[in-house]
């Protein structure tokens, strides 16, 4: 049987694309781009981001700050190790949503990954993703190219993957369904999934090793096609430090670097289409507030969202801080999160596939409470 | 007398009076709307403090992108009108989340290319034009990649590159091609260039690498006619220890061919327009951008509009375009081109 560690061991960095233009389905051209990087096994937000203005976070976490933040503003800093996000802060092409979550609270990677890609408040309640849903309203729902499409982009099921997800096992494309999907475009998609299909003959057995910068810039450079996918997803695993989750350096501070230098090849892969483009992080939940007897961190609940692309104007941080003296805290453990990031996934959806928020709300989270954020990211 | 004064006086009492309850009704009425939300100004007392000062000016910055409006208790009704007017809905969606600015001190640079490279120092063969093929050896003398590369006045331009990679994602097809800066001095190689590691079965995945060339230059050893420092190796270490060899191999002058054959044609062609009497057909930087535009674009160029694109003199082109498209194209051989113009 699998448990909880066999399933995050297993996890590897992975790439799907989507919103592909389909002849038939597609109605009038979206400009707009979506990169979603996944940060599975909960990103320490306060490591990433520490509130250096708030006196409590040194009470709470002695060992647990960066010697050296870049100084963000008087409450906020940056892990130093996000060396060209801060270069993007500073000209206008990031944001930050701090003290933020999927509303979800009992901390189980599962149902947490699960919240964070429905969009729904109860785990496991609906199989589709809020950014297939996104897709199918916005009407440019592709195929996903690639196997087993994360569930975040599955859509209404005559939408769905071009690769059925019962096909057990399978890891390279099948020719002959290939064929099938080439049949179906011409132009240039026809050419670029030919190829596809002749590189998936060539190497018909192979399992491929992959690091998210390579897929970062695979990414980008279809994304940027005229004809490319309109949404990316982007998974990067291991942020489940509950031992040695360093400080300036260690582990979580080397995936720091690593979704930071993710950041830099999606904007260098994509360029003059970077300008179209919003790429944000999820994770599906923060972690504990104060450190635990190994020098880690233990699930939490509020974390952070970085966001970057052209598509912004300001650069902030956005946050309704809640404090991190004891009273504050949720359950006395957690950073409490403040902003429903639904409502950053709405807003990201706003300004790409420019649908109105309350259709959004209502179709795509089927909840109407949301409240609207755009103004604050891309205002 | 004294009843008029008396009046006069309780005119003035009523005025300042009734100043007062309007202007506490204008505070009060910019505390009700900011007690919904997140900008707090204290009790709703209709008096103006500190805090119903900065809240109101936090909220309005924060709505203009932090810039910042420094309403005082003067403004008070002009502010109670905006929060009731037509920007009301606006502003209190705005209020419900607090924003705060970005503002780096620290000089932290730019965003640059990840193989940004100082050439002001280097002496920079800038007059060398060439096509060739390149490949990059392992130590131990296997090929981990190939392709070829244009030398386009000593900028190191790649039309291919394969890499050997095992079991990594290729991941890009575009890293020499769009990220190399590589040029070319009598010293061999200078400036950055990506490297691609190669992973084995059970291997995990390395990252692309950005190599500084610069040392370890070698110069060729036999004798040639191109260049020095086209056919040199340029050895450089990765950062897993192991040394590679950077080769320019198999040049040829195709660039400086194309141009003399080019030349040629325009000359028979001068002289047909000089015998008709029709002027010049091209000047000479006419004819360097033809050149440029055959290497580039490989027979790309369809009509007069693909001419004028490359920056041809719009003139020129509507005179001959029949020819300068034949120019351009290399079609047939010099001396059909020009037996056909005599004719």
């Amino acid at each position: 049987m699998i448990n909880r560690r066999h399933f995050l061991s297993a996890a590897a960095p992975a790439l799907a694309l989507s919103g592909y233009p389909v002849h038939g389905f597609t109605k009038g051209p979206v400009e707009g781009r979506i990169v979603v990087i996944m940060l599975q096994g909960g990103m320490d937000g306060l490591l990433a981001v520490p509130p250096i203005g708030d006196d409590d976070l040194f009470k709470q976490r002695k060992a647990l700050v960066a010697s050296n933040p870049l100084k963000l503003n008087p409450l906020f800093g940056i892990h130093p190790n996000f060396k060209n996000f801060s270069k993007m802060l500073k000209s206008n092409e990031a944001s930050i949503v701090h003290a933020t979550s999927f509303p979800y609270t009992a901390r189980s990677h599962f149902e947490g990954q699960n919240v964070s890609q429905t969009g729904s408040k109860i785990p496991f309640s609906i199989n589709t993703g809020w950014l297939g849903r996104a897709m199918d309203l916005a009407k440019i729902t592709g195929k996903a190219l690639s196997l087993d499409a994360p569930l975040l982009i599955r859509g209404a099921p005559a939408f769905d993957n071009f690769y059925p997800a019962n096909i057990g096992k399978t890891r390279t494309p099948q020719s002959e369904l290939l064929n099938l999907i080439k049949n179906t475009h011409d132009g240039e998609v026809m050419v670029a999934i030919d190829k596809l299909s002749q590189a998936s003959m060539n190497r018909p057995s192979k399992l491929r090793a992959r690091d998210p910068l390579s897929l970062a810039t695979k990414a980008g450079e279809s994304m940027r096609e005229l004809n490319g996918p309109r949404v990316a997803v982007l998974t990067i695993p291991e942020f489940d430090d509950h031992s040695s989750i360093g400080s300036t350096t260690g582990h979580h501070p080397k995936l720091f670097t690593l979704l930071d230098n993710v950041f830099y090849q999606l904007r260098s892969a994509l360029k003059e289409q970077w300008d179209n483009t919003i790429v944000l992080t999820t994770t599906e939940f923060g972690r504990t507030v104060q450190e635990n007897g190994s020098a880690g961190t233990d699930h939490g609940y509020g974390s952070v969202g970085l966001l970057a692309g052209g598509l912004i104007n300001k650069s902030s941080v956005v946050s309704n801080w809640p404090g991190l003296s004891n009273k504050n805290l949720y359950e006395k453990r957690d950073l409490f999160a403040t902003i429903d990031y639904r409502s950053v996934c709405a807003a990201c959806i706003e300004a790409a596939f420019s649908l109105d928020h309350d259709l959004i709300v209502d179709k795509v989270f089927k909840d109407k409470k949301i409240a609207r954020i755009y103004e604050h990211i891309f205002g | 007398m004294t009843k008029i004064k008396l009046k006069i006086t309780l005119f003035l009492m009523l005025m300042v009076f009734s100043t007062q309850i309007q202007a506490e009704e204008n505070i009060l009425c910019i505390q009700k709307f900011l007690a919904k939300t997140v900008f707090n100004p204290g009790p709703s007392d209709g008096l103006w403090g500190k805090k119903t000062e900065t809240a109101i000016n936090q909220l309005i910055s924060q709505a203009n992108n932090f810039k910042s409006p420094n309403f005082k208790k003067s403004d008070a009704e002009n502010v109670c009108k905006m929060l009731q007017g037509n920007q009301a809905l606006k502003l209190l969606e705005i209020g419900q989340f607090k924003r705060f600015p970005i503002e780096i001190l620290a000089d932290i640079g730019e965003i640059k290319s990840v193989t940004d490279f100082d050439f002001s120092k280097i002496d920079i063969s800038n007059n060398i034009n060439y096509n060739c093929n390149f490949v990059i050896l392992h130590r131990k003398g296997f090929k981990r990649a190939s392709g070829k590369v244009q030398i386009d006045n000593g900028k190191l331009v790649f039309k291919t590159h394969k890499w050997k990679v095992g079991l990594a994602s290729e991941g890009s097809q575009r890293f020499l091609i769009e990220e190399a800066n590589l040029k070319l001095t009598q010293n061999g190689l200078r400036g950055i260039m990506p490297h691609l590691s190669y992973v084995g079965e059970g291997e995990v995945a390395k990252p692309v690498q950005y190599i500084t060339l610069g040392e370890n230059y070698i110069k060729a050893t036999k004798p040639s006619t191109l260049e020095a420092g086209i056919l040199g190796s340029n050895n450089y270490i990765d950062s897993y220890g192991t040394t590679y060899t950077f080769k320019i191999l198999a040049c040829s002058e195709k660039f400086n061919r194309t141009k003399k054959s080019m030349n040629k044609k325009l000359l028979c062609l001068q002289k047909s327009f000089t015998d008709k009497g029709m002027g010049e057909v091209l000047s000479s930087p006419g004819l360097e951008l033809l050149s440029k535009a055959f290497i580039k674009d490989q027979k790309n160029l369809k009509d007069k509009s693909d001419l004028i694109k490359i920056g041809l003199d719009p003139n020129a082109v509507n005179k001959n375009e029949k020819h300068l498209l034949k120019l351009v194209n290399h079609e047939g051989s010099n001396f059909l081109f020009c037996r056909k113009l005599k004719g």
